[in-house]
């Protein structure tokens, strides 16, 4: 009977511990892969290493890291392909705007909710950037040539219709009054373009992230008049004015972050809220992403998807107004 | 710090044991990348950026460089031999070096295609070296008008490679045109021809027609050959040296190639394969015996070989001193600088000289060591002729499929590689060119995305065409293109047969 009982407690106890619901932290147990939804050198792929390498210098994960280029649809082609492996917490992805604004504007139908949001990393706050030898030469200008001329203005942007930089041009128009649908606009389909445009005077503004512009605001080729954040930028951009200093009641960051496949367990987000505020919260993430003129502003799981709803419906409303909104 | 003063940094820099070696080790991957249908220099760099990580940068520059260059000589060696194109810049060489090499005179293709190649690089080089500076001031006057007048003009020199069949070249040409307009529209967003799937929001993918209408139909031939018995002739090799004749016409086809290849790599957009579409058109227009073209005519071999390797440093040259990619392989340096730490831009050659020089400096020496490389490779080479056609074609279809899914990691690729492998066989059947098929791609998309951001800018008005001299001047040359056989028939009737100065460039 004795036997029995021990026999009996020792195989409750060996079946316990190799149950797979008795672990006492959920984590990846395969090797994760880090999907960016754009070719090398772009923001995504450029987070997706920045990610990589510090979740494997600081030994946040046991698994091997690979970053996976998915390009396509703007990040879309990426999304579509972790969003086969529902459930699974060794796929992620980076997101930028475009997460939130595919659905709006029909460019595909996966919304935020078929995902699961870990986090926000950073925010990345917009510059306005003219040529000081073109025809609109500082902020005063542009604003004033916005309200009572648009129609006299040329602006060129990348890399789609909708995305943060056109719409901190439709906020700003609102902001100023100004009728945006006058803008002469062209698109183009890289930041180069888009810069060179602007340095060969043939276009008179453009907007985009301050990386763009730091190496000509140093060189004096280009001249960034304003930022769109609540504060100002650092490095070569720090005499740059806030949208707010010039007097515009306007202040837009939009995120990058990083997402999983939906279907995640509440043990498994927090084994990546975990993982994700501990890179956020080091000095080498920090420096990284100064560089890529980058704000670290971390927000979790629960945090991240609140704040994204609510950048959804601001992005809605501009879509509305000009015109493009699908859904 | 001077011209000069940079260049001996540079050299210092690059004449290290350790670099040597990267650079060595760059030619010849790039050689053998640039060979592989379907993966081009891009597609290489990016596959191997990051074994860099660990290397200090001006290090790793070298040897990511060293492949764009070695690709661009790669990419001639199975053009001329097996008529696949190992990327789109080398796609022109194809039309004149298969042919010359079916003659039994591969050797004297590859001879011409190396040192065309080693030509332009250094042409490229030395203009890069001094020019940097003022170039690169005249190529960020190209706006959207410049760039719709410079498509406009290539596609104006495509319709004359039209032979006898206009009817036919033109359907080639019409469909390109068509499939570059597949993918979102810059300007409002909206997907076109996408038939809702995700796959082709971007588009359809250059390497994807290129690896199906060459490399594919190329195998689909071999495999009918094979079926129906056809003997199997194996092309010889041939001497490897071209009559001083040949030479001699080279020669300025060489020349314009270069100058021609070296603008249009630092116009920031447009690379290699609209350089060697305009040299190749460029080179038909001027010929005294332009119904050579497509046979085996040697200044089709020189001129576009010569412009892909100039269009390197070309490239270069926005990417160093502006930071901004002069082509899609320099694009994926930008981002290489980056991960690097590095910004590039004008403060590149202020805040680290000896990466900027250094990089300069191993051009010079890669440029060197792969014609040392590729002509005595070239009896390696010519092996593969040696093969059956049923091996060869097994051997195609393997690597042009992998180097169709390379682009974006995704089956779909393969699919519409495939697809286009179909549509290139039964072209051939027909005797529907692929060539303007082609060029359609390459070139489609930059035009009509050009003209509508013109015209966006200028507020709707047609007249900054006429009012920016640029781009007036190209419309014109472009317009008296198109007049000139006209003018030329009208001027030289009853003294020549009209119709003396058609191609034959597409017959196959």
């Amino acid at each position: 009977m004795r036997s029995l009982t021990i026999a009996a407690i020792a195989l409750a106890a060996v079946a316990l511990s190799s149950s797979t619901f008795a672990a006492d932290e959920v984590k990846p147990d395969q090797p994760v892969q880090i999907i960016a939804g754009a070719s090398p050198g772009g923001g995504y792929d450029r987070m997706a290493r920045m990610i990589a390498k510090e979740l494997e210098a600081q030994k946040l994960v046991d698994v091997p890291i690979t970053v996976v280029n998915k390009p396509g649809g703007g990040g879309a082609l990426g999304w579509a392909y972790i969003n086969r492996f529902q459930g699974k917490m060794n796929y992620l992805s980076m997101t930028a705007t475009a997460f939130l604004s595919n659905v709006l504007l029909g460019v595909s139908p996966l919304k935020m909710e078929d995902f699961t949001v870990l986090a926000t990393l950073v925010d990345e706050d917009l510059c306005v950037a003219v040529n000081p030898k073109g025809k609109i030469t500082s902020a005063e200008q542009l604003f004033k040539t916005m309200k009572e001329h648009p129609e006299n203005l040329r602006f060129g942007f990348s890399t789609a219709i909708g995305n943060q930089n056109h719409v901190l041009l439709v906020r700003l128009a609102q902001e100023l009054g100004a009728d945006v649908s006058k803008i002469n606009t062209a698109v183009f389909g890289g930041a180069s373009e888009s810069t060179v445009a602007l340095l060969g005077n043939n276009i008179d503004f453009s907007i985009s992230g301050g990386e763009t512009f730091a190496g000509y605001q140093i060189s004096g080729e280009l001249k960034c008049v304003a930022v769109s954040g609540e504060g100002r930028l650092g490095g070569e951009l720090a005499d740059v004015p806030t949208l707010k200093e010039l007097g515009v009641n306007l202040s837009y960051s939009p995120t990058r972050g990083v997402i999983a496949p939906g279907g995640l367990s509440a043990e498994q987000i927090a084994f990546w809220d975990k993982a994700l505020k501990t890179m956020s919260e080091s000095a080498d993430w920090k420096e990284t992403a100064e560089k890529a003129y980058w704000r670290v502003d971390y927000k979790d799981s629960k945090a991240a998807t609140e704040a994204n709803a609510k950048d959804r419906d601001e992005l809605r409303a501009v879509y509305s107004t000009l015109g493009i909104i699908k859904k | 710090m001077s011209v000069i003063d940079g260049l001996a940094l540079g050299f210092a820099e690059a004449l290290t044991i350790h670099n040597l070696l990267l650079i060595l080790m760059g030619s010849f991957l790039g050689t053998w990348i640039g060979m592989l249908p379907g993966l081009g220099p891009a597609a290489g760099i990016a596959v191997l950026l990051p074994f860099t990580y660990g290397m200090p940068p001006a290090a790793a520059l070298m040897l990511l460089s060293g492949i764009y260059f070695g690709a661009q000589y790669g990419g001639s060696i199975s053009s001329i031999l097996i008529n696949t194109p190992g990327d789109a810049s080398a796609v022109m060489t194809a039309l004149d070096g298969y042919p010359l090499a079916k003659k039994g005179r591969a050797g004297a293709a590859l001879l011409i295609s190396a040192l065309s190649s080693l030509f332009g690089g250094t042409v490229g080089l030395i203009a890069l070296t001094f020019l940097a500076v003022p170039i690169s001031k005249l190529a960020i006057t190209f706006g959207p008008a410049e760039y719709f007048a410079l498509m406009v003009f290539a596609l104006v020199a495509t319709s004359s490679l039209v032979s006898s069949n206009v009817a036919k070249g033109m359907l080639s040409l019409a469909a390109g045109l068509l499939f570059a307009c597949v993918g979102t529209d810059l300007q409002s967003g909206l997907p076109r021809f996408t038939f809702g799937l995700d796959d082709l929001l971007d588009g359809i993918h250059l390497t994807d027609v290129i690896v199906g209408l060459f490399a594919l139909s190329e195998a689909f031939f071999n495999v009918e050959r094979m079926m129906t018995g056809a003997a199997h002739r194996p092309i010889k090799t041939g001497k490897l040296w071209a009559t001083r004749a040949e030479y001699l016409r080279a020669r300025w086809a060489a020349v314009r190639g270069a100058i021609i290849g070296f603008f249009v790599g630092v116009l920031p957009g447009a690379g290699g394969s609209v350089a060697t579409i305009m040299s190749y058109t460029t080179e038909v227009k001027l010929s005294k015996h332009p119904e050579e073209f497509g046979k085996g005519a040697v200044e089709g071999i020189a001129g576009p070989e010569a412009a892909n390797n100039a269009c390197v440093p070309g490239a270069m040259i926005p990417l160093l001193s502006l930071g901004i990619p002069g082509s899609g392989t320099t694009a994926i340096l930008l981002g290489a600088l980056l991960l690097y730490g590095l910004q590039p831009g004008p403060q590149l050659f202020v805040d680290h000289p000896d990466v900027a020089w250094g990089l300069i400096a191993s051009l010079y020496i890669s440029n060197i060591m792969l014609v040392i490389l590729n002509v005595p490779l070239i009896g390696i080479f010519v092996r593969m002729l040696d093969f059956r056609p049923e091996i060869l074609a097994a051997i195609i279809v393997l690597v042009a499929l992998t180097g169709a899914y390379a682009v974006t990691n995704s089956l779909f690729d393969v699919e519409l590689a495939i697809a286009f492998g179909v549509l290139g066989y039964l072209m051939r059947k027909v005797g529907i060119p692929a060539a303007p098929m082609i060029m359609g791609v390459v070139l489609g998309g930059m035009l009509e995305q050009s003209l509508r951001q013109a015209l966006s800018l200028s507020g709707g008005s047609w007249l900054v065409f006429v009012n920016r001299p640029i781009a007036a001047t190209i419309l014109l040359l472009s317009l008296l293109s198109l007049m000139w056989p006209l003018v030329r028939n009208l001027i030289g009737a009853g003294r020549s047969k009209p119709g003396q100065r058609r191609t034959d460039v597409i017959a196959k």
